[in-house]
């Protein structure tokens, strides 16, 4: 056996060079990947998904064809050693060639991992297993295709033919298979449950896959894998072309992209009129039955669509979401030309004349995708919206009031000015929360329309908001500044921001501080604390952020406590910049508001 | 007599093909043993099984003075065998070779293998994918030899090598043989090749032993009988084809024959003619 396993190194050495090559220059950059994603060690499982895989196909096939491909077994079946033997050499040779290239890569990642991940042994044996059984599946699988020989990528059609096809009939996704999810993304994670079961079902198919391999190997003494290995006659290879033929026609069938059907609520309550509002929920909806809302948000975007000159807007569906909080309103397309707006219907707490103002956003942006990327213009979009709402709720315009008081007040204790927050949409928003940015832009708003009139207003608007109407070509490419129309209007935006500002502001009644203390070598726990008057309903939410992130999403942030001090609930590394947030309800402004948001920088 | 190698009543089936259908031989110890058969007599397959590659489906085999249902590893490694295509790794030279097959004798003599690279004339350095069929032939033959195997398989060794080339390559066999007192058991379809090296001659017809013996007896029990007018009849006599009587050595001084007939004796080829070609007596036995 060691003659054939030198034998076998001397053959393939350079194959397997330059297969560690790819795999260690695979291992960069997805190392580099990784620093992205949510832990180190996931650049280990794309390592093992995303080279693993294919070099535990590639080195079998090679193995196994090199000397059967060849004939070369033919004088090998002439030395005093037992096909069997050559067999579990050749297994034993690629097994070896892995695991020459994996174990030292994964005593590599777990070094590199070392200060991001708290490396127990239950995490690294785990991880090990589940690397060594899937790694174990793939190469006895293709072992055992490899030694089909000429029938073996008829075998791997088939194979893959029958997965798409169990894959879009059977209702367990492919990803949830056993083998696949003994290599799921979850084996980067610390807390994640060990799936003992679908390892025992892989190594038990693992295993499966090796005693078929030796079947075949030694079947008839060896004459089947023999006769496998003869070059196929015409009529073979003709057959076999039609097989693939067949193969790739029923791929085709498969892969066959019918139009998805277009978007409808079932049950939907819908409104007469233009345009069409669905309203996915039966029940009352912030004190509105269904049907009024419906045809209420129906002639409401008809005026607004009227009033800025839009095209006519499309279609809306409110569709209930009851894993969302309730300021948590969000907005897509649905096919076709549909808008869908998702919030928590049903939720008590529920404010309509936000979900109002988002589903107005929604079709204005619909109809100005220039305006997703201009931040200067963000204010002016939700201060409209929210300006629109005032003017057809009564006492709604003073409940923004009291909100745009008290985000003053916020972005006096952040440092920022009006000028600042108005041009800084993102940061304004990160400090005040969705619903205080809303109301200090509709002061800025309502200040425009106190400022220009009625009509200068509307034209402003209608240049800022509406379509584009020029004749002019580059109008259609150049999307006009903010700062520009304000100019044109006469009223600069450092003259509107200034009207804004307000002398002998009180500070906001609590503040969050956010503390790190080193713990054993470079890493980090951080501490919070609530300080001021206690906040109702507080909570404390936190994110690491990555390089090049400049806007962190209320709903990508993790649950960190309700108290008004504690720990975050994860160590972090020196050099590491993470964001925590504070947030309370004040009934009093029926609003969820920030009581303070850091971005913290570990040294 | 002592053998190294016997066959009793061998049958294999490959399917609905009966390849060997009861087959006899015995190879005595120290001499060449000329297996002469037709393409697809069976000559491959009972080498073949004699390599531990199949198992028969009835009979006996005796290696060594061992009798086994197929032959082992450990026998295997008293046997050197010459196939008739060798199939090395084309990437090795013929030193790279010997150290990968002597790894697999625990008799290997390294000198002995560069003594018959030296003695064959096989270039040690070039890789077996640029060699002549002569060099590989000869090549397989000094691994063979190397390994100072009991006995020693050929298979055809020289289909498809020039006379002159085939003359060398049976003429050092021959010598090798000598030195060393290797029991050899060569298979052959070409009658004249068998004539020059071997000394026992087993004719193997349709997986069937019709003939096994030295060349003298071979020549002395088969004969032709000219000027017949009707075939004999006889205890002890068997008409192998035509006019070409079998009969032993003490029956032939015996006979007497019809007026007119008369015996003659006759080269191994067309003894193993009359052995080979069946196709008239099948067509008299239909006729009948």
């Amino acid at each position: 056996m060691i003659a054939l396993l030198r034998k076998e190194v001397r053959e393939h050495w350079r194959f397997m060079l330059v297969l560690y090559l790819i795999g260690g220059l695979m291992f960069a950059l997805m190392w580099i990947e990784a620093r992205s994603t949510i832990s180190p060690l996931s650049a280990w499982r794309m390592l093992l998904v995303g080279f693993g895989t294919p070099a535990a196909i590639l080195l079998p096939n090679r193995l196994v064809m090199r000397e059967y491909g060849i004939n070369t077994q033919l004088f090998l079946e002439s030395l005093p050693i037992g096909r069997a033997t050559v067999l579990l050499t050749k297994w034993l040779a690629g097994w070896i060639g892995l695991m020459l290239f994996f174990v030292p890569a994964y005593g590599a990642a777990l070094f590199a991992a070392r200060d991001q991940v708290y490396l127990g042994g239950g995490l690294v044996g785990l991880v090990a297993l589940r690397s060594v059984v899937y790694l174990l599946f793939v190469y006895a699988g293709a072992f055992a295709i490899s030694l089909t020989l000429r029938f073996r990528f008829v075998v791997w059609g088939l194979l893959f033919l029958c997965v798409a096809l169990a894959g879009s009939h059977v209702q367990q996704p492919v990803g949830q298979w056993p083998p696949f999810l003994v290599a799921g993304e979850a084996m980067a994670l610390e807390a994640a449950n060990a799936p003992w079961r679908e390892i025992a079902i892989t190594a038990g198919l693992a295993c499966g896959l090796l005693a078929a391999a030796v079947g075949l190997a030694v079947a008839s003494r060896g004459a089947l894998v023999v006769v496998l290995a003869r070059r196929m006659s015409a009529a073979a290879r003709t057959m076999l072309a039609f097989a693939f033929g067949a193969i790739a026609g029923v791929f085709t069938l498969i892969d066959k992209r019918e139009p998805p059907p277009p978007f409808r609520l079932e049950q939907a309550v819908s409104s007469q009129a233009e345009p069409a509002v669905h309203v996915g929920w039966m029940g009352e909806i912030g004190g509105v039955p269904p049907e009024r809302l419906a045809a209420g948000m129906s002639q409401d975007l008809a005026a607004m669509r009227d009033w800025l000159g839009l095209r006519p807007l499309a279609p809306v569906s409110l569709v209930p979401d009851a894993w969302r909080e309730p300021h948590e309103i969000s907005f897509g397309k649905g096919s076709p030309d549909q808008l869908v707006v998702r919030a928590a219907l049903g939720s008590p707490e529920l404010a309509l004349p936000h979900l109002q103002e988002m589903v107005r956003i929604a079709e204005i942006l619909d109809q100005s995708p220039a305006y997703v990327w201009r931040e200067d213009r963000t204010w002016l979009l939700r201060g409209f919206s929210a300006w629109w709402q005032a003017g057809r709720i009564e006492g709604y315009a003073a409940l923004l009031q009291q909100r745009a008081d008290f985000a003053a007040r916020l972005l006096r204790a952040h440092g920022l000015d009006a000028e600042a927050a108005l041009r800084r949409a993102d940061t304004a928003d990160e400090v005040l929360g969705d619903c205080l940015a809303g109301a200090f832009a509709w002061r800025a708003v309502q200040a425009l329309h106190e400022r220009l009139g009625p009509q200068r207003f509307q034209a402003l608007m209608r240049a800022a908001l509406g379509q584009r109407t020029s004749d002019d070509a580059r109008s259609l490419l150049k999307v006009p500044a903010t700062d520009d129309l304000l100019e044109e209007a006469g009223v600069p935006l450092p003259r509107l921001a200034q009207s804004l500002n307000r002398a002998g502001l009180q500070l906001p009644p609590a503040a969050l501080q956010v503390k790190a203390s080193r713990l054993a070598g470079d890493m980090f726990e951080l501490r919070y604390r609530i300080t001021g008057a206690p906040a109702s309903g507080a909570r404390v939410r936190y994110k690491v952020l990555q390089p090049g992130e400049p806007y962190v999403q209320s709903e990508e942030t993790y649950w960190a406590g309700a108290g008004t001090s504690g720990v975050l609930p994860a160590t972090f590394a020196g050099g590491t910049r993470v964001f925590v947030l504070a947030e309370a309800y004040d009934p009093g402004l029926a609003c969820r508001y920030r009581i303070g948001a850091v971005r913290e920088a570990l040294p | 007599m002592t053998c190294l190698l016997r066959l009793e009543h061998i049958t294999h089936r490959f399917g609905k093909v009966l390849a060997l259908d009861g087959l006899d031989l015995a190879v005595p110890a120290g001499e060449i043993y000329g297996f002469l058969g037709r393409n697809g007599a069976g000559k491959t397959t009972t080498l073949r099984m004699l390599m531990g590659l199949m198992v028969p489906d009835a009979g006996r085999i005796e290696l060594f003075g061992e009798q086994v249902k197929s032959v082992p590893v450990r026998l295997k490694q008293k046997i050197g065998f010459v196939p008739q295509e060798p199939h090395f790794y084309p990437w090795m030279t013929a030193r790279q070779l010997g150290r990968f097959v002597g790894g697999f004798y625990p008799a290997w003599d390294d000198a002995e293998f560069e003594r018959l690279l030296r003695r064959l004339d096989i270039p040690t350095d070039r890789k077996a994918s640029v060699m002549s069929g002569g060099t590989r032939t000869k090549l397989s033959l000094a691994l063979a030899f190397a390994s100072r195997p009991p006995l020693l398989l050929l298979d055809e060794p020289t289909t498809g090598l020039d006379p002159v080339a085939r003359r060398e390559f049976n003429d050092q066999m021959i010598e090798l043989q000598r030195e060393q007192g290797t029991t050899v058991m060569f298979s052959s379809h070409l009658v004249g090749e068998v004539e020059q090296v071997a000394q026992r001659v087993g004719i193997i017809q349709a997986g069937s032993t019709r003939f096994e013996g030295t060349i003298p007896s071979l020549r002395a029990q088969v004969r032709r009988i000219r000027g017949l007018d009707a075939p004999i009849e006889a205890p002890g006599w068997q008409r192998v084809r035509g006019d070409v009587y079998r009969a032993i050595e003490a029956d032939w001084d015996a006979a007497i024959l019809p007026p007119g007939a008369v015996a003659e004796t006759l080269g191994l080829e067309e003894i193993f003619l009359a052995f080979a070609r069946t196709d008239e007596l099948r067509d008299e036995a239909q006729a009948s």
